[in-house]
């Protein structure tokens, strides 16, 4: 560690240092693994399968069949779970020798190159194009196909083995730890008024609290940046024109506009995270406004003015750098707000109907009041995600805060 | 039949045990007059016996008599000296005898006396005695005067059956009974469409014949006293019941409205009223009129004296006609002022009638709408000048602001309301898993074991069926084998088992199971995978892109058997539905997309015809008709409920014969073929037959097994037949 450290070094070292940051980033990362290592954790679809003609891996196709994995989140999800260790082994080979170049192409080139793989069309064998990206039949080299006809067959399964919209026969509001006849499989955390495992949705769950979270923040944090930069460094009535725009966002009850919207528009989870961005963004555009005002008067500012830089290169490359810091620490608390908005739209059943979100299986808790582990198992995982984004949200805050240094 | 045969010889038993009771209560006040009778005889038989006796007395004096006289004139022979003396005893005894012939005179004059109370006490015993018989031959007569008012209608003669509502207990008339239900969405009875619309008209008003819950198929007197029926089922005549009066609406205490305060009888012209403005094709109740197309003509012979007229023989005529109710004409007839609407523009009025403004509702029933808070709340209360006998409720109110039913079910632990309607996963967890110990537990051998605890419970068969409508003009869904092979992919018994937690019986037709109509011979389509797969290459379906949805050449265009369905949102019940069908279907390749919409857009989407598939409910009726649903002609018309676009020619044929066919068993065989008709095209994947949990509060509110028991399954939620056991 140098002896003189830049405010940025101090700030990450105060961070890092922080038990209550170590103990939200552990959280968030047993819950991003779990979210994006869903399929291989509970799937049906056999990890590895030998039936005489060589060993497959069927839960590696099922990654890309859009039958499977409907919604676009999973695709992303999928993606990342595939690209994940080329990722590292990368990074291992570029240690050392880190430039910006090499992280943008590790950290963008990577899923980029995948994703476009699998969505670019590519010609047939049996001619037309089509994506990887697309329907199959439902795959047979499956768990409950396995134990109804084990044959000669040696296949190695995800651990908890179930699909996490399969409909069990006979499961109907299971207590956990309950065996499913189809799968010989225990439901570890019991199954939902319709024969569902409540451990496989808590999984995948984690998906869409984590798209919700991060893109409905990001959207909102796009427009108030953008907004709030014009409007404190241009002042005047630019500044006053957008400040009402941003006063009347914030008279809104966003609650009650999702509402709105999304019985209008219908329950697609998309729709719920672009009404949440579209409509977030007026708390940061404040934030933004007042520190770009703060930073404008700052001689730095001036010195770029008067060796005649353009008022976008002012605005986004010098003044916004030294905004970030506050709205870093206001996107994480933006996250759990929007996971927190989700978990309710969906409690009050207007959620998602074909997303297993987390909110929906509290909607079945609040119907079945008294199967407790609809409730207390999506209520820990909601508490669990919310706090540890809070953990390092407040941790980000103190690292940066000189006063609390 | 059979349970008709068991209904039948119940009523049997049930009225010979009456007959029994009955005549023995007889007995008691005859067997008082028999010894009323005996004790009378005996003081005659006492009388008697003392004159007698008065009579031997008198005898006994005579022969002294005589035999003083013998004496005398012996003695006048003998002694004159003596004859003074004999002269004064003649004397005394003459004076004996008017004193003896004084005491006969008293006796005879007892006797008489005595002889007049015998007869009087004979006179009145025999009138007593005539009277008991007459009482007597009324409680055996129901045979001889049934059989002409027994509420079968036939042609030419009176058929109502008298107006009876014996079984209830005036004395209990007390308590309030609370519900939930939603407010109507308008309270006018021609324009008010939702269906709790039609129970505010049940409770507040009036029909001209009644269907008791306890025998639907009979009709009896309510505001008709009379009805014949002529001319080959076309002319019907009413006669009204006098005296009956409508509810003084509330606003009549206001100043403005005291033109209202008033009594006025209902008369034939409220029911002529009510067809006119139906009839009016400036009124907004196309559906209604509907009904009464085949209506010829509505008059009012004079006050009392309703005739209805119909164009042709229909069988549905004969229920329209019953069921018909009266519109206060001193109230829609007139504009606020209370000055009389002229008729060319009545109709348009009515459409946004003052009196709908007001939000008042006024009928002739045994309650009166007593508050309306939209939305809110609705009070009944009963009312005092109801001409028959009222039912068992002070009031009644409904709650519609308690709207999931998970703060209803705690509403009704609270005792808030007394009765109330459980889901099928409340069902589960609060009765089959024993969450709640004041409901008893379920016992599969007797089906009444819910009715132990101080929380019953029962299961209840209701009149409606849901399913799954497939739009077959869609060219994915105009194959019958298509349709078909999605039939054998529905695991029935597995949806009514774990989603409906048992809450219902197969439904395989537009008929009740337990109508008698209903076709015994149909074999519902068993899940089958295999079947539905072979059904659907055999239609030419398979995945020719390897995308694991089926696909097939469509005029030019290859389409994928990928169906949407529509659901009523907020139904977690419809909702687990499609999602266990959506997986059954993925296994042979076609592909189902659930999509949860709210109750307008569904009906926006379903009379637009803008829908693959859509799941619903029907209500049956016990008068079958499917020309409603099944018509040809209305799978063409814009905003039928032919919504799934049906078309059989020999439906049609067969329905318009069931509609001019009045005799039971010629329906029973034209009915049974729809069925196997509409069996065989499968336009619809019939789902279940509803069966709901009934919970009613054992402590307050009691009665209600009786109602359970008797009424018709189809009525045996029927508020009529409850009363309370504590206040």
């Amino acid at each position: 560690m140098p002896e003189v450290m830049t405010p940025s070094q101090a700030a990450w070292a105060h961070f890092r240092g922080s038990i209550g940051v170590r103990i939200g980033l552990a959280i968030l990362a047993v819950l991003v693994a779990g979210a994006v290592y869903a399929p291989f954790l509970s799937s049906e679809a056999a990890l590895l399968w030998n039936d005489g003609s060589g060993w497959t891996s069927p839960v590696l196709g099922e990654l890309f069949n859009r039958k499977t994995y409907a919604k676009p989140y999973d695709l992303v999800f999928n993606l990342f779970a595939v690209t994940l260790p080329f990722t590292l082994a990368i990074a291992w080979w570029f240690r050392g020798t880190w430039s910006w170049p090499r992280r943008i192409l590790l950290i963008a080139g990577v899923p980029l190159v995948a994703a476009l793989v699998m969505v670019v069309p590519i010609p047939r064998d049996d001619g037309g194009w089509r994506s990887l990206w697309r329907g199959y039949p439902p795959e047979s080299r499956s768990l409950s196909a396995h134990l109804a006809d084990p044959g000669t067959v040696r296949a190695v399964f995800t651990p908890i083995g179930h699909q996490w919209d399969q409909t069990y026969a006979g499961a109907v509001l299971k207590e956990p730890g309950t065996v499913n006849a189809a799968t010989g499989r225990p439901f570890l955390l019991g199954t939902d008024s319709r024969g569902q495992d409540v451990l496989a949705r808590m999984l995948f769950g984690g998906r869409i609290s984590l798209t919700i979270g991060f893109v409905a923040t990001g959207i909102a944090m796009a427009i108030g940046i953008l907004i709030g930069a014009v409007s404190g460094y241009f002042g005047g009535w630019v500044d006053l024109l957008l400040q009402r725009i941003v006063e009347i966002m914030m008279c809104f009850p966003t609650f009650i506009l999702i509402l709105i919207v999304v019985s209008a528009l219908g329950r697609d989870i998309f729709i719920i995270i672009l009404v949440q961005g579209l409509t977030g963004w007026a708390g940061d555009a404040r934030l933004v406004r007042g520190e770009v005002l703060v930073q404008s008067s700052r001689d730095y500012v001036l010195a770029g003015r008067a060796l005649g830089l353009g008022r976008v290169r002012i605005m986004f490359r010098h003044i916004l750098p030294n905004c970030m810091t506050p709205l870093l620490i206001g996107a994480v608390f933006g996250i759990a707000g929007a996971v927190l908005g989700e978990s309710g739209l969906s409690f009050i059943g207007l959620g998602d109907p074909n997303a297993p979100s987390w909110g929906q299986l509290l909607n079945q808790g609040r119907e079945n009041i008294h199967m407790s582990w609809l409730i207390w198992t999506p209520g820990l995982a909601v508490f669990a995600l919310v706090s540890a984004l809070y953990l390092v949200g407040n941790g980000l805050r103190a690292a940066f805060d000189p006063k609390a240094r | 039949m059979e349970r008709l045969k068991v209904a039948l010889l119940i009523a049997v038993a049930l009225l010979i045990t009456v007959f029994l009771i009955d005549r023995h209560r007889e007995a008691e006040p005859m067997r008082q007059l028999r010894d009323q009778v005996a004790a009378v005889a005996e003081g005659t038989g006492r009388t008697e016996a003392e004159l007698i006796r008065a009579r031997q007395a008198q005898q006994e004096l005579a022969a002294k008599v005589e035999q003083s006289s013998t004496a005398v004139s012996g003695l006048v022979k003998t002694t004159a000296e003596d004859a003074a003396a004999t002269q004064a005893g003649i004397g005394l005894l003459t004076q004996g005898l008017a004193r003896t012939q004084a005491g006969i005179d008293q006796s005879r004059q007892d006797q008489a006396a005595l002889a007049a109370r015998l007869d009087a006490l004979q006179t009145e015993m025999a009138a007593k005695q005539r009277e008991f018989e007459a009482r007597i031959a009324a409680l055996r007569a129901p045979t001889p005067v049934a059989a002409t008012l027994d509420g079968v209608p036939r042609l030419g003669v009176p058929f109502l059956k008298p107006y009876d509502r014996s079984g209830f207990d005036p004395k209990r008339l007390r308590g309030v009974q609370r519900g939930f239900s939603d407010t109507p969405n308008n309270f006018n009875p021609i324009l008010g469409t939702s269906a709790n619309a039609q129970d505010v008209e049940t409770l507040a008003n009036d029909t001209l014949a009644d269907r008791h819950p306890a025998t639907p198929d009979l009709w009896s007197q309510s505001l008709a006293t009379d009805c014949r029926i002529s001319d080959d089922w076309t002319v019907y005549t009413f006669t009204i019941r006098r005296g009956v009066l409508w509810h003084r609406p509330a606003i009549a205490k206001r100043p403005e409205f005291a033109w209202l305060d008033r009594d006025v009888e209902l008369t034939a012209h409220d029911f002529v009223f009510y067809l006119d403005l139906v009839m009016d094709p400036t009124v907004e109740a196309p559906s209604l009129r509907a009904y009464y197309e085949d209506l010829a003509k509505a008059e009012a012979l004079d006050d009392h004296t309703l005739r209805l007229t119909w164009k042709r023989k229909v069988y549905t005529s004969l229920a329209f006609s019953m069921g018909l109710s009266p519109l206060p004409r001193h109230v829609y007839g007139r504009d606020r002022q209370g000055r009389e609407l002229p008729v060319a523009t009545r109709g348009a009025e009515f459409n946004k009638h003052w009196f709908d403004a007001e939000l008042q509702f006024v009928g002739v029933g045994a309650y009166r709408v007593a508050e309306i808070a939209p939305d809110r709340r609705l009070r009944f209360e009963r009312n005092p000048a109801y001409w028959g006998v009222s039912r068992h409720f002070e009031a009644i109110e409904w709650d519609a602001e308690v709207r999931k039913p998970d703060a209803q079910l705690v509403a009704f632990k609270n005792g808030q309301v007394l009765s109330h309607g459980l889901t099928p996963n409340q069902f589960k967890a609060e009765v089959l898993d024993r969450k709640e110990p004041r409901f008893p537990a379920a016992d599969p051998a007797n089906p009444k074991a819910g009715r132990a605890g101080p929380f019953a419970w029962e299961k209840v068969v209701s009149s409606s069926y849901q399913y799954i409508g497939w739009n077959m003009r869609r060219p994915i869904l105009a194959d019958r084998r298509v349709r078909h092979a999605l039939a054998h992919a529905f695991p029935k018994k597995r949806i009514i088992d774990e989603v409906y937690m048992g809450l219902g019986r197969p439904q395989i037709g537009p008929v009740h199971p337990d109508h008698p109509s209903f076709n015994r011979e149909l074999r519902d389509f068993a899940f089958d995978p295999a079947k539905a797969k072979a059904l659907l290459a055999e239609a030419g379906w398979t995945d020719s892109d390897g995308d694991g949805v089926v696909d097939k050449v469509i005029d030019g265009a290859r389409k994928s058997l990928s169906i949407e369905l529509l659901l009523g949102a907020n139904s977690p019940e419809g909702e687990s539905l499609s999602l266990i069908y959506r997986n059954n279907l993925k296994t042979i390749g076609v592909e189902l997309v659930p999509l949860p919409v709210e109750w307008k857009d569904m009906l926006q989407r379903t009379e637009d015809v803008n829908f693959d598939a859509v799941m619903m409910g029907w209500r049956m009726g016990l008068d079958l008709d499917f020309k409603q649903l099944w018509d040809s002609k209305a799978a063409d018309e814009p905003r039928s409920s032919n919504h799934c676009g049906f078309k059989n020619a020999r439906v049609d044929e067969l329905a318009e014969a069931l509609r001019v066919t009045f005799e039971a068993d010629r329906r029973d065989a034209i009915a049974k073929e729809i069925q196997a008709l509409i069996f065989a095209e499968q336009p619809y994947l019939f789902v279940r037959c509803t069966e709901g949990i009934f919970v009613w509060n054992r402590e307050r509110l009691g009665g209600v097994e009786l109602g359970l028991d008797a009424y018709h399954p189809m009525f045996s939620r029927d508020p009529r037949a409850w009363y309370l056991l504590q206040p």
